[in-house]
């Protein structure tokens, strides 16, 4: 089945505090996903989404708000996947990897956002940048991805 | 109707008007084609021609505006080429807003890129997975295509242009026909002794429809 295959969330600095895989995807252990999130993700100079930013031919353009304009990635290609990323203007960075038939799953990678907000930073328990264990975060997000999944 | 663009000086050398007389005269006196000017012109020049950019063509004589509206803002930035080892072998660019500061800095960045992009690519994915393809920013959008003799085909554009794997299959192509079989080209050179790859190359990507930008070449 195709779709959204797995789903993951880097704080501002890069790091993975929440990854979620279903069946069709590569099945990485923790320590590849960890790795491989901090090489997408770009505040030094070795990752990608910085590097992007530097062999930019073109100017960002100006007007006001322009500093709430993130550069970085939003898709990225291959022959057999897709990964489509949201950069929030906080610096956090949720993406997800789909298969084909390609969807745009901006909608996806929004709500997940709105439930990163409502379940995770409300709750009073809950360290800024740290991994995220809350389970109505981790409920929401499971049903929303079952919900696009299902359209 | 087309628009055709003639230097006149190369015109008056190869004393085309009088070729071109003794072509209608043998047609007239057993046909030769069917069609009027065209076939003279084509079997005169063959392959000297070079491929003007379509909105040379100014049917209406501009009052008529119907070219297709997303075209007008498709841009390209750059094509380089990569060889074996990360080495660029050629580098173009159009339209660029930012300037590039340090080619060879640049050059480093985006070799570098496409390896940790492959990679990245072929870890995260599904097994099997032997490309990365492109990615999109909202400034620009990066397309590479890589052979597998190693060499990689990049092209930067605005992120509203379509896939361009064809595109640069293409230019593959055109790179083996007049660069790889060129018996004066060194494998690993930079692209010096091959500038009709780079005329050939031009005249292709005047074609493609995302590239609005002034115009360089005319009939050779």
């Amino acid at each position: 089945m195709a779709g959204v295959v797995s789903l993951f969330i880097l704080n501002r600095n890069g790091s993975l505090i929440y990854s979620l895989e279903t069946q069709g995807s590569s099945q990485l252990s923790s320590n590849d996903k960890i790795r491989l999130s901090s090489t997408f993700h770009g505040d030094d100079v070795s990752c990608i989404s910085a590097i992007a930013a530097q062999i930019s031919p073109v100017k960002r353009s100006g007007g006001p708000f322009s500093f709430l304009q993130t550069t970085g990635i939003r898709t990225l290609d291959a022959d057999t996947f897709r990964l489509q990323c949201f950069h929030t203007a906080t610096g956090v960075k949720i993406f997800c990897v789909m298969l084909p038939p390609y969807v745009d799953a901006d909608i996806l990678l929004r709500q997940v956002y709105s439930h990163y907000s409502d379940y995770v930073l409300k709750n009073p328990f809950y360290e800024l940048d740290m991994p995220i264990r809350c389970e109505p975060f981790e409920k929401e997000v499971q049903r929303s991805l079952s919900e696009f999944q299902g359209r | 109707a087309g628009v055709m663009v003639i230097d006149l000086e190369r015109w008056r050398q190869r004393h085309a008007s009088q070729l071109i007389a003794e072509w209608i005269a043998m047609n007239a006196r057993r046909r030769l084609w069917l069609h009027g000017s065209q076939p003279p012109l084509l079997l005169l020049f063959h392959d000297e021609v070079v491929s003007l950019h379509w909105s040379w063509n100014v049917d209406g004589l501009g009052h008529r505006l119907n070219y297709p509206k997303n075209v007008q803002r498709a841009w390209i930035y750059n094509f380089y080429t990569f060889g074996r080892g990360r080495k660029l072998l050629c580098r173009e660019e159009w339209n660029r807003t930012r300037a590039c500061r340090d080619i060879a800095e640049e050059s480093k960045y985006v070799s570098g890129l496409l390896i940790t992009l492959k990679s990245f690519a072929q870890q995260l994915g599904p097994p099997r997975t032997q490309a990365f393809l492109a990615y999109s920013t909202p400034q620009y959008k990066l397309h590479s295509f890589e052979t597998i003799s190693g060499y990689r085909f990049v092209l930067t554009t605005d992120p509203s242009v379509p896939d361009q794997q064809e595109c640069l299959r293409e230019i593959y192509e055109i790179f083996v026909e007049h660069v790889i079989k060129n018996p004066l080209y060194q494998l690993g050179d930079e692209l010096e002794h091959c500038p009709v790859f780079k005329t050939k190359l031009h005249s292709f990507l005047m074609t493609r429809p995302f590239f609005a930008s002034p115009f360089q070449s005319v009939v050779a």
